[in-house]
């Protein structure tokens, strides 16, 4: 081990030796390097110095060809910025669409009252529905967005207690999108206790995608996911709602997927979770921590646990997911690692709101409350349950789509989640693939800005990432072969 | 072995906040962490400042042609 030579500072001439913009950590044994383009390497104790050294000139043929493919060091300069100018413009080009996700909160009653409710639902009144007036005001704000691209999605409380008013939405938005000439596509975000044929048939002929919230095994799910009212199973209404939609989902073009949520009782029972979301033929699991707002936070010594816990969990998760696709028994992919896989590889623009600079607030989804008040996100919007209205928007009644996302809210919530020019995240290796959550930030320490490195919510994005780098860097060649593979699909 | 460390730089550097969790009292290591820690900040720091005109440029154009191709879509 050559420590000495740690402690010399580099004083290097970056220009002379053809080195681009980079950020370095030690991973393992080596080096993990990261760079503005998304792009990530690994390399031993002696590469990562010889690449400091010697930039371009090294003679290390297969060193360089790897850093001059992953745009760390460059022959020119100005064609290596000519070149590199799509490549970041196509990773970012989801700044340049307009508001694509419209989320609809149709009512905030449900009929469940799960352990880890972020939306703190849980009532049964029938008071907080929303009406067709609202309904239909808040579809002609969503239709102002300078997206050509419309996805609407259904939440809660249980959307389907309210079906009448999302019925009225799809089908004034399919008219409004032929006018307009835009795509609309919705989304359900549901439990299936309340799902019969009629609905089913009506989802299926308009092609709305169905998120099932599926926790795993029976025992599990329904620890988690209890009836508020009745004792009764939510675990056997999935298995009945599956069964029901699966008949009218056939000729659909509308897909059917599963929201995992992780609790404390989730950690030792990966291979149960696996195997429920194989018998009922999904394609994807999307393995993330439980956020702390909400009903969450109250319960969470019953169902929290540390980010290393969590990181354990996460890497046994992929590995068992990812043994099961080399043996063929399963075709199931983990959502983060795939959208890690497609950021890096193929450099495609991803708009998930959470794993964005800036985040998705406002400038990428937006949210419509029961009631017509208008939210930057669905965070702000369970803030706002809680008492506090920072990050309302205005409602639909009294404020443009064009007025609200020119408000000086959006720009403060834009410049806080603004990874590249926060002190902490700027020097993070992560930084490419990861985000930050302004209203996290905000009920936590009262501050937009106040993104500490290391603290919780830090600390699980560090763990996540660093079992997907440790499987594509260090894992079986099967294994990086077959997550490389997962970007594909 | 060092399990944790965090340098909490955020506050004055009279006020540096140092939390070390290590498993062995491996103190060699200890020192090879932190020092490590510190090249690499420096280095990154060093990196972009000297690298900031090209991030510049590329940032730039990639913003002048995205706003070029909306207006030619409008």
């Amino acid at each position: 081990m050559k420590r000495n030579n740690l402690y010399t500072p580099f004083n290097i001439s970056l220009a002379e030796r053809g080195i681009y913009d980079f950020t370095p950590e030690v991973f393992d044994d080596g080096v993990i390097i990261s760079n503005m383009f998304c792009d990530f390497l690994f390399l031993s104790r002696e590469e990562f110095f010889e690449f400091i050294k010697n930039g371009y000139s090294t003679s290390n043929i297969l060193l360089k060809n790897k850093l001059l493919e992953n745009r760390f060091i460059y022959e020119t300069k100005s064609s290596f910025i000519e070149t590199s100018v799509d490549v970041y413009r196509k990773l970012k080009s989801f700044q340049f669409v307009g508001t694509v996700l419209h989320i609809f909160v149709l009512t905030l009653d449900c009929n469940l009252k799960c352990t880890y409710c972020q939306a703190t639902a849980g009532s049964h009144n029938c008071a907080n529905k929303m009406s067709v007036y609202v309904a239909d005001i808040s579809v002609n704000r969503a239709f102002e967005t300078l997206s050509n691209i419309i996805d609407i999605e259904f939440q809660g409380g249980e959307p389907l207690l309210n079906f009448p008013i999302l019925k009225y939405i799809v089908d004034k938005s399919n008219a409004m999108a032929k006018q307009r000439d835009k795509t609309v596509s919705f989304s359900l975000i549901t439990n299936l206790s309340l799902l019969t044929d009629d609905i089913a048939e009506y989802l299926a002929i308009n092609n709305i995608n169905i998120s099932v919230s599926l926790d795993g095994p029976k025992d599990l799910h329904d620890y988690n996911r209890p009836h508020s009212l009745f004792n009764r199973s939510n675990y056997d209404d999935i298995v009945r709602g599956f069964s029901t939609l699966h008949k009218y989902y056939a000729s659909s073009r509308g897909r059917i997927s599963a929201i995992l949520t992780s609790t404390k009782k989730s950690l030792s029972r990966i291979d149960d979770i696996i195997d429920i979301y194989e018998y009922f033929n999904l394609d994807t699991i999307s393995v993330k921590p439980i956020s702390q707002f909400g009903l969450a936070g109250h319960n969470w010594d019953k169902i929290g646990y540390t980010p290393s816990e969590f990181g354990d969990y996460y890497y046994d998760f992929l590995k068992k997911l990812l043994n099961r696709n080399i043996a063929n028994r399963s075709g199931i992919v983990e959502y983060h690692a795939r959208m890690f896989t497609q950021k890096i590889t193929n450099k495609t623009s991803i708009n998930h709101m959470e794993f964005r600079s800036p985040c998705g607030a406002a400038i990428g989804q937006i949210t419509y409350n029961w009631n017509g008040n208008v939210y930057t996100c669905d965070e702000g919007r369970m803030l706002a349950a809680l008492g506090d209205d920072t990050f309302s928007l205005g409602n639909v009644f009294d404020n443009s789509y064009d007025a609200m996302m020119r408000s000086n809210k959006v720009q403060a919530i834009a410049n806080a989640s603004h990874l590249e020019s926060l002190p902490d995240c700027s020097y993070c290796v992560y930084q490419p693939l990861c985000g930050v959550c302004p209203v996290y930030n905000y009920s936590k320490y009262g501050d937009l800005y106040r993104c500490i490195a290391n603290d919780y919510f830090c600390q699980m994005r560090k763990v996540v990432f660093e079992s997907y780098f440790k499987i594509l860097f260090n894992g079986s060649s099967e294994s990086k072969n077959k997550l490389t593979e997962w970007g594909n699909t | 072995m060092v399990t944790s460390f965090d340098f909490d730089e955020t506050t004055k550097p009279e006020n540096y906040i140092f939390n070390i969790v290590t498993s062995n009292n491996d103190f060699e290591a200890l020192h090879h962490h932190i020092m490590e820690r510190i090249q690499f900040s420096y280095l990154r720091y060093e990196i972009s400042q000297k690298t900031r005109t090209e991030r510049e440029l590329i940032i730039g154009r990639a913003l002048y042609r995205s706003c070029v191709s909306v207006n030619e879509e409008e």
